[in-house]
């Protein structure tokens, strides 16, 4: 699934400018991260493309395609995306399993089927044994592991992933990073990536994009030229790694330089 | 009662116990000839437990129990289905509950058991005005419970429930009802002794039977022991229905991580 954003602007009616004519494109397949500091508007271009923006809360301009169709006009495309959110979206209520059963429950799939495609997803993400814990009853690393499966259960062509490892600890974070690849790297689903951490973004994505402060506009494009399947722990260590994190970062500050100067400069 | 250790248990036990003998000691019990109390104020614990047994033997006791226990059952059942119904409409429509929220603040300022006598009144000295005044007091609070339910769902959760392609639909069944069921849940026990207290009050005010009504009936003829015993019957019950009300929602709250660490 194709992700194609242009000319994205949107302004909220409390008058804070979100986003500023946002252009874009993430290819079918491809794994894209998104970076830029905080309250940049990040989530709000993932909740554009979502279609969660609703119109008595924003106004909305440009085009959002996914696969060549104008979801703005078609009026959603909600179902085959999928969304991981910053804090996990669990249900408080239900269990491990029964929050991984719960997209496929909407689709109206069968008990038994359900769980059994749960369960082998739960298998995956090393979750054995917590099928019946409740979301309290569990870690942070694993909830998120929890989101992650939900997503991938009714298995949607592409993911919207909103700083989903944002609150957890360094270590269970790059342990998710490579949960992350390996299974990207097994379905090539498209995921757009969003994060404030730089060096999580080249460790992810095959493309960076560089988002400005408010109001977000996209400044910078970089390839990441590493291959795929990476090993994040691997990779963080190396030389390569260091030199192009060092590049992004120069441009990145220097940027950051020149809007703390203010437009007159 | 929460489990407590086996000592504290026996203390309070023995608690008990040594109330129990000072009361039986300070109505001229106990063979002491000694007599702080007059039994027409105050029984002598041993005499209420003979009046009980006669009261029960009669076969008035259960009569009089069923029909108190009924009226606090359907006042409960009827208050909370009404509270539920409207607290989910103040809740979805936001402009009901902005128009009404004046008059529903006025009538739960209202002290609840006020209105018994114009119920008496209006439903006269039968079961209907206990259930409607049972009704009236659990209402507000399940409706209050119901309604905050509603307002304090998780908006995330909502989106993930649209993302995932659900319908309004499916927001209401995946997301809201569990989160109204919470509240209201964590209400039970607040309700389940209003709905008694509404029950007894209602036959104090105007009735023929139930325990409200023979308690008063007692106390006019100083029958003094019977005020007593339904006065510790009604502790008994309300003691049970409250602990099978913390069961209930402790199962049905198990998800929950306060009231689980509590169990």
């Amino acid at each position: 699934m194709q992700i194609r954003v242009e000319g994205l602007s949107v302004r909220f009616h409390t008058g804070a400018e979100a986003l500023r004519d946002v252009t874009f494109r993430v290819s079918g397949g491809e794994l894209v991260a998104l970076v830029g500091p905080s309250g940049c508007g990040k989530s709000t271009t993932l909740n554009a493309i979502a279609s969660l923006i609703p119109p008595e809360e924003a106004e909305v301009k440009g085009k959002i395609f996914i696969d060549g169709t104008d979801i703005r006009q078609a009026g959603g495309k909600r179902g085959s995306l999928g969304y991981v959110f910053q804090r996990d979206t669990l249900f408080p209520w239900r269990t491990v399993l029964g929050n991984v059963e719960a997209g496929l429950e909407i689709r109206g799939m069968a008990k038994a089927e359900r769980q059994a495609r749960a369960t082998r997803l739960i298998e995956i993400a090393g979750l054995v044994g917590f099928e019946h814990y409740y979301p309290h009853q569990i870690s942070g690393g694993m909830r998120q592991r929890t989101s992650l499966i939900r997503t991938l259960a009714y298995d949607p062509e592409a993911i919207l992933m909103d700083e989903p490892f944002g609150a957890l600890d360094a270590q269970t974070r790059l342990i998710l990073q490579s949960e992350l690849i390996r299974i990207w790297a097994q379905r090539r689903k498209t995921i757009l990536f969003v994060t404030h951490d730089l060096a999580e973004a080249i460790t992810l994505g095959e493309r960076v994009i560089l988002f400005s402060k408010r109001p977000g506009t996209v400044t910078r494009t970089y390839d990441v030229p590493f291959p795929h399947p990476r090993d994040p722990f691997e990779l963080r260590g190396s030389s390569e790694f260091a030199e192009l994190h060092a590049a992004i970062w120069k441009t990145v500050s220097e940027d950051f330089r020149a809007e703390a100067r203010g437009p007159a400069a | 009662m929460r489990s407590a250790g086996p000592r504290v248990a026996v203390h309070r036990v023995l608690l008990i116990l040594a109330l129990l003998l000072a009361w039986e000691a300070a109505t001229g019990g106990l063979g002491l000839g000694w007599k702080a109390f007059e039994t027409s104020i105050i029984a002598r614990p041993t005499a209420i437990a003979a009046d009980l047994l006669d009261y029960a033997g009669s076969g008035l006791l259960l009569r009089d129990l069923g029909v108190t226990l009924s009226s606090a059952f359907l006042g409960l059942m009827l208050g909370g289905i009404g509270g539920i119904v409207v607290g989910l409409l103040f809740g979805y429509w936001r402009t009901v509950a902005a128009v009404f929220e004046p008059l529903m603040v006025a009538l739960n300022s209202l002290p609840r058991i006020t209105v018994a006598p114009i119920l008496v009144l209006w439903f006269g000295l039968g079961m209907t005005s206990k259930v409607v005044l049972s009704l009236f007091t659990v209402f507000f609070v399940i409706f209050f419970n119901t309604f905050l339910g509603v307002r304090s769902v998780d908006p995330e959760l909502v989106k993930a429930v649209k993302v995932m392609g659900g319908d309004r639909r499916q927001v209401a069944r995946m997301v809201v009802i569990p989160s109204v069921c919470s509240w209201v849940f964590a209400a039970l026990r607040t309700s389940v002794s209003f709905a008694l207290t509404g029950a007894v009050v209602g036959e104090f005010v105007g009735s023929t039977s139930g325990l409200g009504y023979r308690m008063l009936l007692a106390a006019g003829l100083l029958h003094t022991e019977r005020v007593f015993g339904i006065m510790l019957l009604l502790m008994v019950v309300g003691v049970s229905l409250v602990e099978v009300s913390r069961r209930a929602e402790q199962r049905l709250l198990r998800w929950r991580p306060s009231l689980v660490q509590l169990g």
